[in-house]
């Protein structure tokens, strides 16, 4: 069973390109640091040396910093809170979408009304007004982005346990005398884990991109060298000093790119229904 | 074009500015009139959008910008510091530098037909000194203000005062309206948004978050000015837009603030532009970070100097300000009257001497090298404030110092309110310390106001130096008095002193008719005229 998923995703071919470019990146961010210096803060030579010349493959920025070091250092915290907002978002969508498609009643009338109550505010500004009141920090981000996505998980989550809950390996563990909470996380779950697998790979990259989004405005944590600082504050300067903009925006593009592709040959391994349907 | 730093107040010119009796020339202000092309809308884009313009009521880059088009003072100051008149035509100081007589101009009109006259002088010199902590300091001087008749008023000082003229010049000291004002709440008067002043441009239209109009005054005292029919400042608050509205043409006038030193460089390199040299001389602005000194270990002398000894200042000012910044190395900006290098402790960037200091005070590193852990303020809506705080947390960090940034939407209020361990800021000196240095180390202001002695320097030997350096006759004797203190605070850095950057203006070349006067920037603009 678990072979057939690998084999599947192995057949798709942007789903291989895009792990294997997540793995080369994830790697480069840990290792290249070692090389080219510690700190991405640090002034490495004058500013606005354009890519290529004094040893700067990317050039530096208005301050004379090394603008690849700091997009290496920008892969680090970008997927830092890629995935732990992805976390944050399952941990609060899975919870009550299970719980609310399981028990159902006015429990799950009461979950889903919150939940449209989310839904309903938009999600850029809902997020703008979390960072600005609790102030810009790593953890700030990521559980404002946290609280504008679990609503699609806790959607998915329901609509699966309850399709999964009278099921007949459902109503047999009910028979033989297994508690609710046992049922759900032990027979349940599993099951129904897939499409949140799916969605949460894809809410990786919407995170990056959202992060970028606060960055850009000015509200991204400024403590720490993420993409969407590096272009939020060098925009200025795009007229001659492209470069500073251009190798993080296209970090952004290429690993959101990846992640997509890993999340669409999840999709087809783990639900082999698609492929056929296409 | 080599970007130069502008002139500066010299002794010798500050000098000729105090002796008593300077300014009994009546100008003729419209001798400059010689019949130039009428029409043409001047635009100056601005990066935030101010609370008011009224710059009676509050100083800043963009209210005194807008609002010194509408707005008049009694005199300006050219570029030899010397009294040119405005609204006064004519001011008599009396041979022992005590009395100043204003005789005012008689033919001015407020802007809604009320006439100007004495009432409105004495109700201003009772009002804006409430909101200008400069102006404050030096009306604290005046023991009687007398209304001779409609049009004359006369200033007795409790004491000669050598920068009065400095301190009460257009740029701290506009006339308001006591028509508009008088009994009402002056900080939420409809009229702030909506002026009404006497200078030779009227309020049209404010569209929140777009732009301020401002249109032609028919009837400005000076017959034919201005020239210019209309100004826009549009409130822009991203930088690559602004340099965008340069270069379609539709911004003219680059004021401080507004485009960035390499787009600067670029507009000026192009042919199209100008600068105006010396346009904000008289602001002075100088980068510094205020010091909390109520919070260890910021009370120890040895901690702040090892600040000092920390930052890599020069860096600062070839990285951030490439060149238009000198490092500032004491209280007093050199380019602020009675500055003495020879009365400063100087403090080099050596890394290793800040370790030594540090070591001695008893302040060793923990297990992962930190020594202490600090906020620092900084207000995000000034981009070389935030570019100057990234090399100084990397500074700081190179020692051990874990200086968390605090991006701030309102830096004001923190420095206020005393909320910071460090906050940087970037204040103007005003050429005279007592207008713009005395504010941050004089233990009497130690109140919650922006821009006051928030960090609580309380020194008692410095207090009396001031009162006699203030109360001196002549600048020999006030300058015996500055050195003194000069050699004092840079002793007990009671403010980490970074920078003293030299603001510019620039106009595109279709524009004539700005003068060299050292705060041009807020200037009234009324001979500003475009040539073919």
């Amino acid at each position: 069973m678990q072979r057939d998923y690998i084999a599947r995703f192995m057949a798709n071919p942007g789903a291989v390109v895009g792990l294997i470019f997540l793995a080369a990146v994830i790697a480069g961010s840990i290792v290249a640091p070692m090389f080219l210096g510690a700190n991405p803060w640090e002034v490495a030579g004058r500013p606005f040396i354009p890519p290529g010349q004094d040893g700067f493959l990317m050039g530096t920025d208005m301050l004379g910093r090394d603008v690849a070091l700091a997009v290496l250092y920008g892969t680090r915290f970008s997927l830092l809170i890629g995935v732990g907002s992805m976390l944050a978002a399952v941990l609060i969508g899975a919870t009550l979408g299970a719980v609310a498609g399981y028990a159902g009643g006015w429990v799950d009338d009461l979950l889903m009304r919150i939940t449209e109550f989310f839904q309903i505010l938009p999600s850029l500004v809902l997020i703008l007004v979390l960072v600005a009141f609790m102030g810009a920090s790593v953890y700030s981000v990521i559980i404002g982005i946290g609280v504008i996505t679990w609503p699609n998980v806790a959607r998915v989550m329901r609509a699966e346990v309850m399709s999964l809950r009278n099921r007949e390996y459902v109503e047999a563990a009910r028979v033989i005398g297994q508690r609710p909470l046992t049922i759900l996380v032990v027979q349940i779950l599993p099951n129904a884990m897939p499409p949140v697998i799916v969605i949460a790979s894809l809410m990786i990259a919407s995170a990056i991109l959202t992060e970028s989004a606060l960055s850009f405005l000015g509200l991204g944590d400024p403590n720490i060298m993420t993409w969407g600082y590096m272009i939020g504050t060098s925009r200025e300067y795009l007229r001659f000093a492209w470069w500073i903009s251009l190798f993080p925006g296209l970090a952004i593009i290429s690993t959101v790119l990846a992640i997509n592709f890993v999340g669409d040959g999840l999709a087809a391994a783990l639900n082999p229904r698609m492929e056929e349907g296409r | 074009m080599k970007l130069t730093r502008g002139m500066q107040l010299t002794r010798r010119q500050f000098t000729a500015l105090s002796a008593a009796g300077v300014a009994t020339t009546a100008l003729p202000l419209g001798g400059r009139a010689l019949a130039q092309t009428h029409g043409g809308t001047l635009t100056a884009v601005f990066n935030i959008e101010p609370p008011h313009i009224n710059p009676g009521l509050g100083t800043s880059n963009v209210i005194q910008t807008a609002g010194g088009k509408v707005f008049q003072g009694l005199f300006n100051l050219d570029e030899n510091y010397e009294v040119v008149p405005v609204l006064a035509e004519r001011i008599e100081v009396s041979d022992d530098g005590i009395e100043y007589t204003f005789h005012l101009r008689r033919n001015v009109r407020w802007h809604d037909g009320a006439p100007f006259t004495a009432d409105d002088v004495l109700f201003s010199f009772e009002v804006v000194p409430q909101f200008h902590s400069r102006t404050r300091i030096a009306l604290d001087r005046v023991a009687e203000t007398v209304r001779v008749d409609d049009h004359t008023v006369t200033l007795r000082l409790n004491g000669p005062y050598l920068p009065f003229f400095l301190a009460t010049s257009g740029v701290n000291m506009a006339i308001i309206p006591r028509h508009i004002y008088e009994g009402t709440d002056y900080m939420s008067n409809p009229a702030n948004v909506a002026p009404i002043g006497t200078g030779p441009f009227r309020f049209s239209e404010w569209r929140r978050g777009e732009y301020i109009h401002l249109v032609r005054n028919d009837d400005y005292a000076i017959d034919d000015l201005p020239y210019v029919d209309q100004i826009y400042f549009p409130m822009v608050p991203d930088g690559s837009q602004r340099s965008i509205s340069v270069e379609t043409g539709q911004t003219n006038v680059i004021i401080a603030g507004a485009v960035n030193l390499q787009d600067q460089r670029r507009f000026v390199d192009s042919g199209q532009f100008r600068i105006i040299e010396g346009a904000y001389n008289a602001i002075g602005a100088t980068i510094v970070m205020n010091i909390n000194l109520r919070n260890p270990p910021f009370d120890d002398v040895r901690f702040r100097k090892a600040l000092m000894h920390a930052i890599n200042r020069q860096q600062i000012v070839d990285n951030v300000f490439f060149g238009t910044a000198e490092v500032m190395e004491g209280p007093i900006s050199s380019a602020t009257a009675y500055f003495d290098k020879s009365a400063l402790t100087t403090y080099d960037y050596d890394p290793q001497k800040a370790i030594a200091l540090m070591d001695e005070m008893g302040l060793p590193p923990d297990s992962s090298g930190v020594r202490a852990s600090f906020r620092l303020i900084v207000g995000q809506n000034s981009a070389n404030a935030m570019r100057t705080q990234e090399l100084v947390r990397l500074h700081l960090g190179a020692v051990g110092l874990n200086a968390t940034l605090v991006a701030v939407d309102s830096m004001p209020t923190r420095d206020a309110q005393w909320d910071f361990d460090l906050l940087m800021m970037i204040p103007g000196q005003f050429l005279d310390p007592d207008i713009g240095v005395s504010r941050f180390y004089l233990s009497s202001n130690i109140v919650n106001n922006f821009q006051a002695n928030t960090g609580g320097y309380d020194n008692p030997r410095l207090d009396e130096l001031w009162a006699a350096a203030t109360a001196a006759t002549t600048a020999e004797e006030a300058q015996r008095h500055y050195s003194e203190i000069q050699r004092i605070l840079s002793e007990d850095v009671p403010r980490i002193w970074l920078a003293e950057i030299d603001q510019r203006m620039l106009v595109r070349n279709d524009l004539q008719g700005f003068g060299n006067s050292p705060q041009e920037g807020y200037a009234e603009w009324d001979g500003v005229h475009f040539v073919s």
